[in-house]
């Protein structure tokens, strides 16, 4: 009983002491708090781009779908793609030199655009650029994040 | 506050209402302040947590879901502020009579008594971790509850009955050992 009385007593003095003890803040901190808030809305709303997410988006897809047209399309004279190569002279079990191995696996397979038309070509070089510079703009903004 | 004109400040706000941002602050300023405060002992350092901590309460607003209340969410954000400061920085021990916040009292001798109950709840403080000054703070001057403190701090039920236990006593033995027992009665 005396216990539980010391204790109501304990806590009565603390909450007393804290209560006195109570610091009225300046208003200069709320002033400081209220113009943080505004700085904070007003460089949110300067950020406003002139192509929008959804643009590059697609513009990003594009480039990506670009690039996998001209790799699978790249053909040399025989005929031959990136993905026809010669799999089994990949045989890196003999003690051979790799490069050699690698210059027979892609023997005959070289660098030739296919034959398209002219806007189809400017466009497909349009995108590359835009492509390009999406991967840049992405590259700085998660650098500035 | 009553919760419902707490919703409707919260709806406010987040429609970019500023005057009501600025009603929430006033509502809270005080309670956070003298928590941080007790917790961290500068007063500068106090004054940016304090201000970092309404800043995160305006960024994530839109996610507070009402589960616990607003003063609960927003001293958990102040709880969690003071750490990463401590963590941060090594903290100065100022001397309380030289804050030069307002002081409630008009008159001299009141201006004296505030400036000494100041001066004994910081030599009070001064034995206790931080991690005691905060839970200590939250119960008696906050008065939150065991179970929101455990929502504040993340420490289980009985860890905060423990160090509330052990900060009582410390606390006390330091105001017994000074005489202020008879103030209260």
């Amino acid at each position: 009983m005396k216990n539980n009385e010391d204790h109501n007593l304990q806590d009565h003095l603390l909450k007393d002491l804290f209560r006195k003890s109570e610091i009225i803040p300046t208003a200069e901190l709320k002033e400081q708090i209220m113009l943080n808030i505004v700085q904070q809305k007003s460089s949110e709303l300067e950020y406003e781009p002139v192509i929008s997410r959804k643009t590059w988006w697609i513009i990003g897809t594009g480039f990506i779908s670009l690039l996998v047209y001209l790799l699978i399309g790249f053909k040399g004279s025989s005929g031959k793609s990136y993905f026809d190569f010669d799999w089994s002279a990949l045989d890196f079990s003999e003690s051979v030199n790799w490069f050699t191995k690698l210059n027979i696996a892609f023997d005959e397979v070289h660098l030739q655009l296919p034959e398209l038309h002219f806007t189809t070509l400017a466009s497909l070089s349009a995108i590359m650029v835009m492509g390009i510079s999406f991967i840049i703009t992405y590259r700085m903004k998660a650098f500035q994040s | 506050m009553h919760q419902t004109e707490e919703t409707y400040l919260i709806e406010q706000i987040l429609a970019g209402d500023n005057r009501a941002f600025g009603e929430l602050v006033d509502n809270y300023q005080v309670r956070v302040y003298n928590f941080v405060f007790n917790i961290i002992h500068h007063e500068e350092d106090a004054h940016e947590v304090v201000q970092d901590t309404f800043m995160k309460v305006y960024k994530s607003l839109s996610t507070f879901r009402g589960d616990s209340k607003l003063s609960t969410w927003i001293l958990r954000i102040a709880y969690f502020a003071c750490m990463t400061r401590l963590r941060k920085v090594k903290p100065v021990l100022v001397n309380i009579d030289n804050h030069n916040s307002t002081f409630e009292g008009n008159n001299v001798t009141e201006h004296a008594e505030l400036s000494d109950m100041r001066s004994v709840l910081a030599k009070a403080l001064e034995d206790l971790s931080d991690n005691e000054k905060g839970i200590v703070t939250l119960y008696y001057y906050n008065e939150q509850s065991i179970k929101e403190i455990c929502d504040i701090t993340g420490l289980k039920d009985s860890n905060v009955k423990v160090i509330l236990h052990r900060s009582r006593k410390k606390m006390n033995k330091f105001l017994r050992k000074i005489g202020v027992t008879d103030w209260v009665s």
